[in-house]
């Protein structure tokens, strides 16, 4: 007698496929540091955050929380390695440790997958295509968020194909695990999320269950993401006094807009490729009755959609994650029909094709949507700011008085600061004028505003007081220019005079 | 290997002794709530801690809540990896049915089953009924019902019965201490089969059970002495206090518990349905009189002595406590022996880390003590985040600072959430799909639980071998799901 006394089989996946993501979590981390100019603003953001909250003050507390533009994941998960931020240089290791780690596991889900749907030995090849992306590349060595998009929204892919298919707890888990790390990873991504619960919406409708089954499914797989919404909602209420604080930059955005962040969107016909690719295994899948090929290809079309939707409202962050998880999405969903004895062939030459497009198409739009173009986007461009103009602002404020204090608004400030930051600045991200004088009295005080651009147009300063940064308030005198930065004095308040 | 705790010889009477564990191990039985030694050390400690707090009470305190917040963290992640562990190939044995189909009834050997019965005349019918009812030969079947000697009521119950042939009445005599295990000692020393287990009075075991413990033996090694039946309910709906109940169960028998024998690790046996292979448990002495969860502590003494305890995918319906008086008095005694478990194996603790292994050590800290360690300071702690959302007393603060507050509001708000989370889980995979959003709303069944735990703790130092007995029968509907 035989049964599961027995232990499991063992998988015979060869020892490389053991190894790789390790190895290609050592490879990307490597580069990434030989490369420290490349690395993503963004990043240096989130480590600074971390540092404030493992310093335990009310910056970092309020940064963790204080907006939809800057979610809490991506700070939390840093949290850990913020010890290295420390380290000469503020080269952001934390960033760096995450995103080859993040970027090694999407591949490793990638060769699992496509060896438990029996797509071994010469198909393995569509998972390195994938790193092979100079999007994925970029994003990778350079710190970004992308990889560990890519990764949440590959598990929850996943999770709904596995759901859809078998009606597993386990798959349930991981969809609503990866969708919760989304909500909480990536403002952007919200809607994506909204199209993967439209889908299990649809297959619980669609599909049989016994009694009571689809509500228990529900609870599940919607408790945590709304727990991350609603944890979002209490921490701002009890940090900043006002629960939706986080999302007020966004619900007042077209005001504060003046121009959209990615204008023109950075669309290529291969973008439109690799779109229809992901329509054509939907379409096949549905052809076929299989449900859960139909969602891997819908959501794998989605994101492209999605970015040229929210880059004509003005709501698409440079770099985006959609279109970074656009291409393991598609080729996830092109090797999920191909599995299929009956289409193999086709669905192979079809997944050489997406591969093909993906790899030309993020070729051919590499310079108009490349991380390390954008001025304002790349360390090496802040670290150029800091290293030329800080310097000279800070001898300009000291020569008006030696009792100067300089607040620097907004998230990019956490960036343009760097972790030891000269005495007389001080990062803010909630500013309130009566709250800064009373703090410090005596002192002569001046607030350095950023050009109102993409996600920095929405932080509070910009919503508090609209068009500060043209027009001033009027607390404020205009003082100078520096970069995108403008420098302005803050006018004592008159005793009996409340500024808001 | 497993190594019993006393060589017995066939014809040895030393079993007859329902307190045998405690004349010849007395190290392991807890007849001795604390030793001298064990005295010593809590008293430095409550000395240390209270000077401590007289001396410098922030700075004292700061460390305690460093302490908590560490060790709530590590339950966090303990409780992921069991949980993820529970869906892995090993972490229980399924017999498929074409198995015990092949069984050959002439080979079956027999099979002891032990029913400790007290006050319990309402019960004796069903069990008699369902054990009868079990798909087992009837004269492999050894039945013995475990009877006071000074319980008359149960006794009348158990003579107006026409009892089956296979079943029998054994007397247990009069004596201190009071307790099951005592029983079950007794019961032991008369079990003429080559595999035993114990039912409760109100349990209803699966019909295939015996077969497929039979059949999972003979595939087990010989190290493997125990396999342990997942438990549930037949009235989880009853009220909201069973819901919860039902839901606890179901995450401790359906996710913890297999993902303990996925690890290999010790696994704490829960009350009934535990099937031994006799000679083994004789070996090891039967049960601790003293300890009122002898089960428990049987589970730890197993692994200590090298034996090895599998999770069977069969259930046991049992009838959830509906009454929250009982609920919490069959709260405290669980807890109250989970504290002689972990001190009478805590005696010595070098002997203990040298027999588990470091990493069972660890298990058995996050088990046995960690249960009850978190059970006793969660009031504490929801007192102070209570504090904090109410009257913002910046005092508290101090108590967190920089990397310690992070740790801790990632328990209250993530550690928290995932201990829901998982109860809903639980309940799903035992398709108590309505039961899902009842998990949800468990922290008040946490706070029940931490007034057991110090119930629990008093009563500890006032009446360590007081066994409160769970009123039953309070639930009449008769068939089990």
């Amino acid at each position: 007698m035989a049964f599961s006394t027995l232990p499991p089989p063992r998988d015979n996946w060869p020892w490389v496929v053991r190894l790789l993501p390790a190895a290609l979590a050592v490879a990307f981390f490597a580069f990434g540091l030989a490369y420290p100019d490349h690395l993503s603003a963004d990043g240096v953001v989130y480590e600074a955050i971390a540092r404030h909250l493992t310093a335990n003050t009310t910056l970092g507390r309020q940064a963790l929380v204080a907006s939809a533009w800057w979610p809490p994941f991506p700070t939390l998960l840093r949290l850990p390695f913020t010890a290295m931020a420390t380290l000469p240089g503020i080269w952001p290791i934390p960033s760096l440790l995450l995103s080859s780690a993040a970027a090694a596991w999407v591949v490793s889900l990638l060769i699992r997958r496509f060896q438990q749907w029996g797509l071994r030995g010469g198909h393995t090849w569509i998972a390195p295509v994938i790193i092979a992306q100079p999007f994925f590349l970029e994003q990778t060595l350079g710190g970004g968020l992308g990889p560990l998009i890519g990764l949440f929204a590959l598990h929850a892919t996943d999770g709904l194909a596995e759901w859809t298919e078998r009606r597993r707890l386990r798959a349930l888990v991981r969809l609503a695990a990866g969708s919760a790390m989304l909500i909480g990873s990536s403002l952007e991504m919200v809607p994506w999320v909204a199209g993967l619960y439209f889908c299990l919406f649809f297959d619980l409708v669609c599909g049989a269950f016994p009694r009571g089954q689809r509500a228990a499914v529900l609870w599940l797989a919607l408790l945590p993401p709304v727990a991350v919404a609603g944890f979002w909602f209490l921490l701002n209420w009890l940090i900043m006094g006002d629960a939706i604080y986080f999302l007020r930059g966004v619900l007042r955005h077209r005001e504060l807009l003046s121009r959209p962040i990615v204008a023109p969107f950075p669309f290529s016909p291969m973008d439109a490729l690799a779109v229809i690719i992901a329509l054509l295994s939907a379409t096949a899948a549905a052809w076929r009755g299989r449900r859960a090929g139909v969602f891997l290809g819908l959501l794998a079309a989605a994101p492209v959609g999605m970015a040229a939707i929210l880059n004509l409202r003005g709501l698409l962050g440079s770099p985006t994650p959609l279109l970074f998880v656009a291409a393991p999405l598609t080729v996830f969903a092109v090797a999920y029909h191909a599995r299929d004895n009956a289409h193999r062939v086709l669905a192979r030459t079809v997944a050489w094709i997406a591969a093909l497009a993906l790899t030309l198409g993020a070729i051919a739009r590499l310079p108009e949507r490349s991380l390390f173009a954008p001025e304002r986007a790349s360390y090496a461009a802040l670290a150029t700011q800091r290293g030329h103009w800080l310097p000279c602002l800070e001898s300009h404020v000291r020569l008006l008085s030696p009792f100067s204090v300089v607040f620097v608004a907004g998230y990019d400030s956490l960036a343009l600061l760097g972790p030891h930051p000269p005495p007389m600045f001080v990062s803010t991200l909630d500013f309130d004028f009566a709250a800064a004088e009373r703090d410090y009295e005596g002192n002569r005080l001046f607030l350095l505003v950023r050009r109102p651009e993409g996600r920095g147009a929405m932080d509070s300063i910009h919503w508090k007081f609209p068009r500060i940064y043209e027009r001033g308030t009027r607390y404020t005198l205009y003082d100078s220019d520096w970069g995108d930065w403008r420098l302005f004095e803050i006018v004592q308040l008159r005793p009996m005079e409340k500024a808001p | 290997m497993f190594h019993p705790l006393f060589p017995l010889k066939a014809d040895d009477r030393v079993i007859e002794d329902p307190l045998a564990l405690c004349r010849i191990h007395p190290a392991l039985s807890a007849h001795q709530p604390l030793t001298w030694a064990q005295s010593v050390v809590a008293g430095f400690l409550a000395a240390a801690l209270m000077g401590g707090l007289l001396a410098r009470p922030w700075t004292t305190a700061r460390v305690l809540v460093f302490c908590a917040t560490i060790f709530y963290l590590l339950s966090t992640f303990y409780k992921l990896l069991l949980v993820r562990m529970s869906v892995s190939r090993q972490a229980e044995i399924h017999v498929p049915p074409e198995a015990l189909a092949a069984d050959d009834d002439a080979a079956l050997p027999t099979y002891s089953i032990l029913v400790p019965l007290y006050r319990e005349p309402e019960s004796i019918k069903n069990i008699v009924a369902a054990i009868a009812a079990m798909d087992y030969p009837a004269d492999k079947k050894d039945v013995q019902l475990l009877l006071e000697e000074d319980d008359a009521v149960t006794r009348s119950a158990a003579d107006a019965l026409t009892l089956p042939p296979s079943f029998r009445i054994t007397v247990v005599p009069a004596s201190f201490p009071r307790t099951k295990p005592k029983a079950c000692n007794v019961g032991l020393a008369r079990a003429r089969g080559e595999f035993l287990v114990i039912y409760d009075a109100e349990d209803r075991p699966e019909p295939d059970q015996l077969r497929k413990a039979i059949a999972a033996f003979r595939t087990l090694p010989p190290e493997v002495v125990c396999l342990q039946c997942k438990l549930n309910f037949y009235n989880p709906r009853q009220n909201l206090l069973t819901r919860w109940f039902a839901g606890e169960y179901a995450a401790w028998f359906d996710l913890s518990l297999p993902g303990l024998s996925a690890l290999g690790a010790l696994i704490p046996l829960g009350g009934t349905s535990n099937h031994f292979r006799t000679a083994a448990l004789r070996g090891l002495l039967g049960w601790d009189a003293y300890n009122v969860t002898e089960d428990c502590d049987l589970g730890i003494r197993i692994y200590r002595r090298g034996g090895r305890t599998r999770i069977l995918d069969s259930t046991t319906w049992e009838e959830a406590c509906s009454s929250l008086p009982f609920w919490i008095r069959q709260r405290s005694r669980w807890l109250k022996g989970y504290i002689q478990t972990w001190l009478v194996h805590m005696r010595n603790p070098a002997a203990l880390w040298k027999e588990l292994g470091p990493v069972n050590f660890i298990h058995f800290q996050m088990l046995i003590g960690g249960i009850v360690f978190s059970l006793l300071i969660n009031p504490v702690f929801w007192a102070m985040a209570l504090t904090w959302f109410c009257f913002r007393w910046t005092a508290l603060m101090t108590l967190f600072p920089g990397p310690i507050f992070l740790m801790s509001a990632l328990c209250l708000f993530v550690g928290n959430f995932i201990f829901i989370y998982l109860g809903g889980i639980g309940c799903y995979r035992r398709c108590y799909f309505d039961l899902v959003k009842y998990a949800i709303f468990a922290p008040p069944y946490w706070a029940l639980m931490s007034i057991g735990a110090w119930r629990a703790f008093g009563q500890f130092f006032t009446n360590p071998f007081h066994w409160e007995k769970t009123r039953h029968g309070l639930f009449h509907a008769s068939p089990a799901p």
